[in-house]
């Protein structure tokens, strides 16, 4: 089905990517936010927040795995 | 007694018991269904006012998730009103909402269980068999495990029994709940409630399947290589009880018979005990 396949090789297959980014990365800088660390490593709450997120995502899209196992 | 009994006599017994108890309209699976849902929707505006504290909604998120599967389970196989009856629309309405909380699609949800009662503990064609493991925390880690993408991002488990029995129509649904799960997720987290998305919704979610696979796929199929009638599931003694293990003591009664209600399948159980034994069930511990 045309809608199902692009939907799955264009957005779905980056979403780990997108997801590290978009969503852990606002998440880990909101919790650092919370717990009142300002300009951890020198940076801003959410730049650090982006590289942590984004890294991990990047690591769950080419390992196939956010949690190193994988089926 | 029933050793005696031939093999028509005890399938007539089997089934009038079995529809003693198969047209009885299960009130409650509505109201769980509904009102389940309604509890988890609330937990948003009473969390971003200030209302509930985010420590006591998370838990009660949990649960929620947790929750919502067994309702849209009774609409699949019709429990509300079968196809045709007047109730039919309430039927379906119960199976689509109460899965929202899961983020999980009625329809995949509906066609996938539906290949699980045709092919119980199949290695290939049951769409539940990824749940196989060697015990208990087994089952909780594959859980997880099972739900990575995988080398290659190849189909597996529901995506690959849909593609199977040729309703990609269902992968669309599946696609699409997906898209909308995590735009909202994304959403949230971009105006600064990452933290209330993540302990209403994400880590609920993942906390929910983890369950819902233990207790509804694994513990009752353990450890799923028998495929016969009466030896693909088993009876066996929860430690957390009957209700916390989401009514699945009694699963085979359900695999039996899945027009029985699931709040009377404890009934039909003690009443066609005798004969399950002469059909040689698996029981274990001591199930009342």
């Amino acid at each position: 089905m045309a809608i199902v396949e692009f939907l799955v090789k264009n957005i779905l297959h980056f979403m780990p990517i997108t997801f590290g980014f978009l969503f852990f990365g606002p998440l880990f800088a909101q919790i650092m936010d919370r717990l009142g660390w300002e300009q951890p490593l020198g940076f801003s709450t959410l730049t650090l927040g982006l590289i942590i997120g984004g890294a991990w995502g990047i690591f769950a899209f080419f390992r196939g795995s956010w949690i190193w196992a994988r089926p | 007694m029933t050793a005696k009994l031939s093999e028509a006599e005890l399938r007539k017994e089997e089934r009038m018991i079995a529809r003693k108890y198969a047209d009885r309209f299960p009130w409650e699976v509505p109201v769980w269904g509904l009102g389940n849902l309604l509890i988890w929707l609330s937990l948003w505006p009473l969390v971003f006012m200030d209302i509930l504290p985010l420590w006591i909604a998370f838990p009660i998120a949990c649960v929620n998730v947790m929750a919502c599967f067994l309702p849209a389970h009774e609409a699949v196989h019709g429990m509300i009103a079968r196809p045709g009856e007047k109730l039919r629309w309430l039927n379906e309405l119960v199976g689509h909402l109460s899965l929202l909380p899961m983020a999980m699609p009625y329809r995949l949800q509906k066609v996938t269980h539906m290949e699980h009662h045709k092919h119980v503990n199949h290695p290939e064609n049951d769409p539940d068999i990824t749940t196989q493991s060697k015990g208990p925390w087994d089952a909780v880690w594959q859980s997880f495990v099972q739900r990575q993408r995988g080398k290659g991002g190849a189909m597996r488990g529901y995506g690959y029994i849909l593609e199977k029995v040729g309703r990609n129509d269902v992968l669309v649904d599946g696609a699409l709940y997906q898209l909308t799960f995590f735009a909202s997720l994304f959403a949230l987290a971009w105006n600064g409630y990452a933290i209330e998305a993540a302990l209403l919704w994400w880590a609920p979610r993942h906390i929910g399947i983890a369950y819902i696979q233990f207790f509804f796929s694994w513990a009752p199929h353990h450890p799923a290589f028998k495929k016969g009638r009466y030896d693909n599931a088993k009876f066996w003694t929860s430690r957390v009880g009957n209700i916390a293990s989401m009514g699945m003591q009694y699963h085979l009664i359900h695999h039996l018979h899945p027009f029985i209600p699931l709040r009377d399948t404890p009934k039909a159980y003690r009443e066609m005990r005798p004969i399950l034994e002469a059909r040689g069930c698996t029981f274990e511990g001591d199930l009342k």
